[in-house]
């Protein structure tokens, strides 16, 4: 968890700061920083695991990564699913149907199975029967990482300072909103 | 939207990298098919590869529950993979490193081509890997250009040449055609044939592309809008035809 890692990093430069101003009765430890920004709202939520065959095509807002297998193309709208779309004739290529999985950004296959990640999860959705797509298989946390780029979810859509989101098993950020914050990250 | 993303930390800055979405030509196998240059994961053979942060994530794919294998630890924070042959391509933000799957359960570090930190796709056939570093505030100072490796010696990436460009960000290749997608910019078409002397064939500016992919005759193009397909049986001289927006 990149945020803890970071408080223990302040933790260290904290305490050699008060070390050295045993040394140096000038150090000035370094106080957090606080400014105007948005911070996560978390919310408990474990619908988010739950995934639906939409047979119908989706409006296109935020286009995401692309696959292609035999005549279908998937492309994820990144965070929500990922459209469906009939490549038989690439002449009228065509959206056909959506498949709402939520933290959605990226896509592979296998046979009738595909692999996408559900937030942090990796989930395989059986798509034999796509009208019946169901997931049989979710490896917990699989898109975990600490310190790297956050995740779409894990950054407000505004640009400015932001708290750097943390993880808690069972929620969801649902929401951001603006308050004094101490700084972590940056969009 | 990560498109614009400039994101630092301020505490631990090096944490910083860039996300990437590949959108590459792993040409279409067995009953897989083909996903981008700018991807995180794939597939290859019975397994699937997962790169988060400094970490590549094995699971065996042979059944339908994937079985977790031990992780793999990186040099570096790793932003796209590309699987070619036997081997991975892993785009990190300090290097392009080549992983050997003869074991692959246990994928191997075989070589390694560093560079200053940016964000890298990579696309490979035998002899050259491919590489398009952007070094905008949120991935690196490097700076922005395709970075043409020789790897007939897998164990030492040689560096044989650079192509300046602005914002290059997913690649492709058909032969010796490389598709370059270069958002705001458009898409280039770089005839690599010799890898030395890559020649500028065209460059289409009509959308913001940022990712490809090359199957059989057709090039995939992930736009900001959405899609663009191209016949691209004349490879130089891509023929768009349809466009999968709203």
């Amino acid at each position: 968890m990149h945020v803890i890692v970071r408080m223990k990093y302040f933790i260290s430069v904290a305490l050699l700061a008060i070390t050295l101003n045993s040394c140096f009765p000038k150090t000035v430890s370094p106080a957090p920083q606080k400014v105007w920004g948005y911070k996560p709202v978390y919310t408990a939520d474990t619908t988010y695991r739950e995934i639906e065959y939409i047979p119908s095509a989706q409006p296109v807002v935020n286009a995401g990564k692309i696959y292609v297998k035999d005549d279908l193309i998937y492309q994820c709208e990144t965070g929500k699913g990922i459209h469906i779309i009939d490549n038989t004739d690439p002449a009228h290529a065509k959206r056909i149907a959506f498949l709402a999985i939520r933290g959605c950004e990226e896509i592979a296959m296998k046979g009738n199975l595909l692999y996408t990640n559900n937030y942090y999860d990796l989930v395989t959705v059986d798509l034999s029967v796509p009208e019946k797509a169901h997931i049989v298989a979710r490896n917990k946390d699989a898109f975990y990482a600490s310190s790297t780029m956050p995740h779409t979810w894990e950054i407000p859509e505004q640009p400015g300072y932001f708290e750097c989101s943390r993880f808690y098993q069972d929620s969801v950020i649902s929401g951001w909103v603006q308050d004094s914050i101490y700084v972590s990250c940056y969009n | 939207m990560l498109k614009h993303l400039k994101f630092f930390a301020f505490i631990i800055l090096m944490g910083a990298a860039c996300s990437k979405e590949a959108a590459t030509n792993n040409a279409s196998s067995g009953n897989t098919g083909a996903g981008g240059s700018l991807a995180k994961f794939t597939i290859a053979g019975n397994y699937l590869y997962i790169v988060s942060g400094a970490n590549l994530n094995v699971f065996d794919i042979s059944k339908a529950a994937p079985v977790p294998q031990p992780t793999v630890w990186l040099n570096g924070y790793a932003e796209t993979i590309f699987p070619y042959n036997d081997k991975l391509f892993i785009g990190s933000t300090t290097g392009m490193f080549i992983y050997s799957l003869s074991n692959p359960k246990a994928p191997v570090l075989l070589g390694e081509a560093r560079h200053v930190r940016s964000c890298d796709p990579v696309v490979a056939n035998d002899t050259i890997a491919f590489v398009t570093l952007r070094g905008n505030s949120a991935c690196g100072p490097a700076k922005d250009g395709l970075y043409i490796h020789n790897i007939k010696d897998l164990l030492n990436p040689v560096l044989i040449k650079t192509v300046e460009m602005p914002t290059p960000h997913g690649l492709g290749l058909k032969d010796s055609l490389l598709y370059i997608c270069q958002q705001a910019n458009g898409l280039s078409i770089y005839n690599v044939k010799d890898p030395e002397t890559p020649v500028l064939r065209t460059t289409i500016e009509d959308d913001y592309y940022n990712d490809v992919i090359v199957y059989d005759d057709l090039l995939i193009c992930y736009v900001q809008s959405g899609l663009k397909l191209y016949n691209i049986s004349k490879p130089a001289h891509p023929q768009l035809l349809s466009n999968v927006a709203n």
